[in-house]
């Protein structure tokens, strides 16, 4: 593996199977993620973007080993996770954190945030009690939560959603891990508290060179934080790039999508790239490219022939037939020519 | 910092049924069975009389006495006073139903977190136990158990605690499946920790207040289950005191118009037993409360 590789997935596959048995109504099977491969490096960020549904947490949850993958390999580190047992696992676990996007129900209620927040430390016999409590208290200083002192004995019921999260981040980030996967950390948060907790995120990450999967279904907040971009769509990967050139010069067309749906506050004149409908069934896979049905470039071999995630120029990755042509966007904001046909 | 403020928390948390909502309810319960709790503890200086002493003149000890001044529930046949018995039975009541409430209590609250955190066969085995015997007339099964292992009140408390059991363990186990089920159990996995920690500083916590409302439930039960045993005579033998030994007694008396000796024995056994489950009333009023975010 070469330096500085964190993180490697590869044909990462998890089905759920719904219904069947007794009385169990007809036996589907819903593919979440279905064949995605990745690699992540040490201190990078990766934007996980799509629309609900795309199987983004699925997947951030399966990096983690907090489900377990159907099929693929995750190497973190080197060390193949995939089917290490719990138990080998556990000693591993404060390398590689969390952040949930519900931050009600991610705090034990009854639990006081400071104790909360020292509690990794303990269990983990990485420092004694005290000066658990004493990391607990600075740590709760760095995210804002002032006086340490007065918050320490909070419970999570007595606390705002933003300050929840500022307790959630600072629980991760007392192991001091090298991998987090924050999955929507700010879309449950109120929106004036949302830029200075991806700051603290981003303030985080310079420090311990931390590697981040950031999943969201925001494109804006994805250009903040994200270093590259992977979009996802029915458990598999559409498009992978630099964030920044991913969203101004999309290649597949449910990026374009994406990204012309996005509302702005600067473009006055908004042109949308429209595409059909709602995202399909994950239990009900269209076949050939599963985005066809929506697209409006679709062809007669996209109902046919699944494309596979090619290199597109650039360290871009699209999986489509018919990509968009370089530099289509902008052009096309600007007013000119139609939706290209294929 | 730290100390205080933690000395602040449990003295916050135990004051908390006090406040808001039920309050009113769990309060009247307290008072009642703090009334009898004092009762049990300084029975020599409350009852007037001992609860074996012939408290009236030879000639009128045959037959039961109404109440008076000097007895203000009456007396039993043989002179007991009434009052001073039902003192001193408050000993035996509370002995047995807080042994087998905390009994059942520490054998069905353990039980019901592993079967309802692991599931499995355990889990299948342990249920299918539970609810064999939660199937079972409570006071049925406490005689059938007591019978086996003699009367006493420490064997008594042991057949009432089996009767319990399945009560916080159903309880326990259904709230553990769902909690297990919850973000913050998931985030106890990420962060790493043994299941050891999940169980006792997460899921614990969080089913506390259920078991204590259990608590309340199955301590009413069992004062009335109790007063069956003693009933049948299997805690203690008369004529040492128990509300429930005094009923039956004093049953013959109701055909002779004389009611003060079983009133009063049952009025103590109905108080009691109200005292219990206004406390977990009012107790379970607040948690549901609490629960909504």
């Amino acid at each position: 593996m070469p330096a500085g590789e964190i993180l490697v997935v590869e044909g990462l596959k998890k089905y759920f199977v719904k219904g069947g048995g007794f009385l169990g109504g007809p036996r589907r099977v819903i593919k979440a993620v279905d064949g995605v491969s990745f690699t992540l490096r040490k201190g990078e960020t990766i934007g996980l973007v799509g629309e609900s549904g795309s199987g983004k947490t699925t997947t951030g949850r399966l990096v983690l080993r907090l489900l377990e993958p159907d099929a693929g390999r995750i190497l973190f580190e080197g060390v193949d996770i995939t089917h290490l047992p719990e138990s080998k696992l556990r000693p591993m676990r404060p390398r590689m954190q969390m952040i949930y996007q519900d931050p009600y129900w991610s705090l034990n209620p009854r639990k006081p945030v400071g104790e909360a927040i020292a509690e990794p430390l303990i269990v983990h016999r990485l420092a004694s009690r005290s000066e658990a409590r004493e990391r607990a208290l600075e740590l709760l200083e760095r995210v804002g939560l002032t006086p340490p002192e007065d918050f320490y004995w909070r419970i999570p019921a007595q606390l705002s959603g933003g300050q929840r999260q500022r307790v959630v981040i600072a629980r991760a980030m007392i192991l001091k891990p090298e991998l987090l996967v924050a999955d929507e950390p700010v879309s449950m948060v109120d929106v004036s508290m949302r830029a200075e907790i991806l700051r603290l995120l981003k303030d985080f990450q310079r420090e311990y060179g931390l590697a981040m999967i950031f999943i969201t279904h925001d494109l804006s907040v994805a250009r903040l934080v994200a270093d590259r971009i992977m979009v996802m769509y029915l458990g598999r990967i559409v498009e992978a790039g630099p964030a920044e050139e991913v969203l101004r010069d999309p290649r597949h067309p449910y990026t374009a999508a994406l990204i012309t749906a996005a509302p702005s506050v600067r473009r006055r004149r908004r042109r949308r790239y429209e595409i059909r409908g709602e995202i399909a069934d994950p239990s009900n896979i269209p076949p050939g490219c599963r985005f066809h049905p929506r697209c409006p470039r679709a062809t007669e071999r996209c109902s046919r022939e699944e494309p596979s995630l090619a290199e597109a120029g650039d360290g871009r990755l699209v999986a489509c037939h018919n990509p968009l042509p370089r530099g289509w966007l902008a052009k096309w904001l600007e007013g000119e020519g139609q939706a290209p046909e294929a | 910092m730290a100390g205080e403020s933690r000395r602040a928390r449990i003295l916050a948390g135990l004051a908390a049924p006090f406040r808001g909502p039920g309050r009113g309810l769990f309060t009247a319960g307290f008072i009642i069975v703090m009334v009898f709790v004092v009762m049990a503890i300084f029975a020599p200086w409350i009852a007037p009389y001992g609860p074996t002493e012939r408290s009236v003149p030879l000639k009128l000890a045959a037959e039961p006495q109404p109440p008076s001044w000097g007895h203000p529930m009456g007396t039993f046949q043989l002179g007991y006073d009434v009052f001073s018995r039902i003192v001193w039975g408050s000993r035996v009541v509370l002995y047995v139903v807080a042994l087998s409430a905390i009994l059942s209590m520490i054998i069905g609250v353990p039980l019901g977190l592993v079967s309802g955190y692991y599931g499995g066969a355990l889990d299948r085995a342990l249920s299918m136990v539970m609810d064999s015997i939660y199937a079972f007339p409570g006071i049925v099964l406490a005689i059938a158990v007591a019978s086996v292992l003699g009367p006493s009140p420490s064997n008594a408390a042991i057949s009432l605690s089996v009767v319990y059991v399945p009560t916080f363990y159903r309880m326990v186990r259904g709230q553990t499946l769902e909690i297990r089920e919850s973000l913050y159990v998931e985030a106890a996995r990420a962060l790493g920790f043994p299941d050891r920690v999940t169980l006792l500083g997460h899921i614990l916590p969080n089913v506390a207040p259920t078991t204590l409302v259990v608590f309340g439930l199955a301590a009413t039960d069992a004062i009335l289950t109790e007063a069956g045993l003693a009933f049948f005579g299997l805690t203690v033998s008369y004529p040492q005191p128990d509300w429930g030994l005094d009923l039956r007694m004093a049953m013959k008396d109701i055909l002779n118009g004389v009611w003060w000796t079983t009133f009063f024995p049952g009025l103590a056994i109905t108080l009691l037993a109200l005292g219990f489950a206004l406390m977990g009333e009012g107790f379970s009023e607040r948690y549901a409360i609490r629960t909504e975010r």
